[in-house]
């Protein structure tokens, strides 16, 4: 019984040390190397999709309000509502989106 | 670099806040943990410092999540460990079972690694299956509980026992007649 309790005493002691490994060097730094090259990719998208929402919708604002104007010409007030409805959805599209892909922005130390 | 993030929750908050050096402190905190984990699954040198990498970038993507609901090193060796069966699933690696394992370990020709009885058993670790390396050194060198355990391996707590067991079973064989010299005095076991 004393051998048994020995042994296992034994055994588990050097169960609980700890391996000897080799930690990587600059492994925090790597990671952290690697968010920023990430972070910087994805607000590069950001950016680039932020633009293109912009043109778009400007694009989308002008049609609505060049074919209000002429339907403003050739319609009774009652069927512009229509157009302004458009032209509410277009800025608020725009808003969406830019809402959208403007937060969880973590980079800023 | 001297940083001070006292507490899971105050580190966790500055690195959703942006802060590098608390990244930094997270990632030094935790490195031992996951390094061992990797080491005792992954063969390849070059495969367990990359996925060092992508592990943290997991926890860093995953932060946000992270409700408390458990410690952060539980969580972070979760991750930890399901990357690492990923990886191997996708090495298609053979999971084999204790029983099938042959110990090629030349014991008796190696006297000097005997000596070093540390030494021997966790290259005797190195040999077990993955299922049972993970468990104990979860078990014994982490010392995480069972409930934790369960939680990072998913596994029933019938079986992380099982697995405990066998596990110190199996290293109890393979050893004791080699321990028996150095516990002189209490006889050879019969």
């Amino acid at each position: 019984m004393a051998h048994e309790n020995k042994y296992e005493e034994k055994l588990i002691e050097a169960l609980k040390d700890r391996p000897d490994i080799e930690m990587h060097a600059d492994l925090a730094n790597n990671v952290i190397q690697r968010i920023e090259v990430k972070e910087i990719g994805e607000s590069m998208v950001r950016t680039r999709v932020l633009w293109f929402a912009n043109v778009a919708f400007l694009v989308a604002a002008v049609v609505s309000i060049l074919i209000f104007i002429d339907f403003n010409t050739l319609f009774k007030v009652s069927e512009y509502l229509p157009w302004i409805g458009v032209t509410i959805a277009t800025i608020g599209g725009w808003t969406l989106v830019e809402k959208r892909f403007s937060h969880h922005n973590r980079s800023t130390i | 670099m001297s940083t001070n993030f006292d507490g899971d929750k105050a580190l966790v908050a500055a690195v959703l806040n942006g802060n590098r050096l608390a990244l930094h402190q997270l990632i030094d905190q935790h490195q031992r943990l996951v390094t061992t984990m990797i080491h005792r699954i992954i063969d390849n040198p070059m495969d367990r410092e990359e996925l060092c990498q992508d592990i943290f970038l997991k926890v860093y993507d995953k932060l946000d999540e992270f409700k408390f609901q458990s410690k952060l090193s539980t969580w972070i060796a979760t991750i930890a460990y399901r990357a690492a069966l990923n990886h191997l699933n996708k090495k298609k690696v053979d999971f084999s079972e204790l029983d099938n394992i042959a110990y090629q370990m030349g014991i008796e020709n190696d006297k000097a690694e005997v000596d070093d009885f540390t030494a021997f058993v966790h290259k005797l670790i190195d040999q077990l299956p993955i299922q049972y390396r993970n468990v104990l050194t979860l078990y014994y060198v982490e010392g995480f509980s069972y409930p934790e355990i369960v939680e990072i391996t998913n596994m029933p707590e019938g079986t992380v026992k099982n697995y405990l067991y066998r596990a110190k079973e199996k290293l109890r064989n393979l050893t004791e007649p080699y321990l028996n010299t150095e516990l002189e005095g209490y006889g050879p076991r019969k």
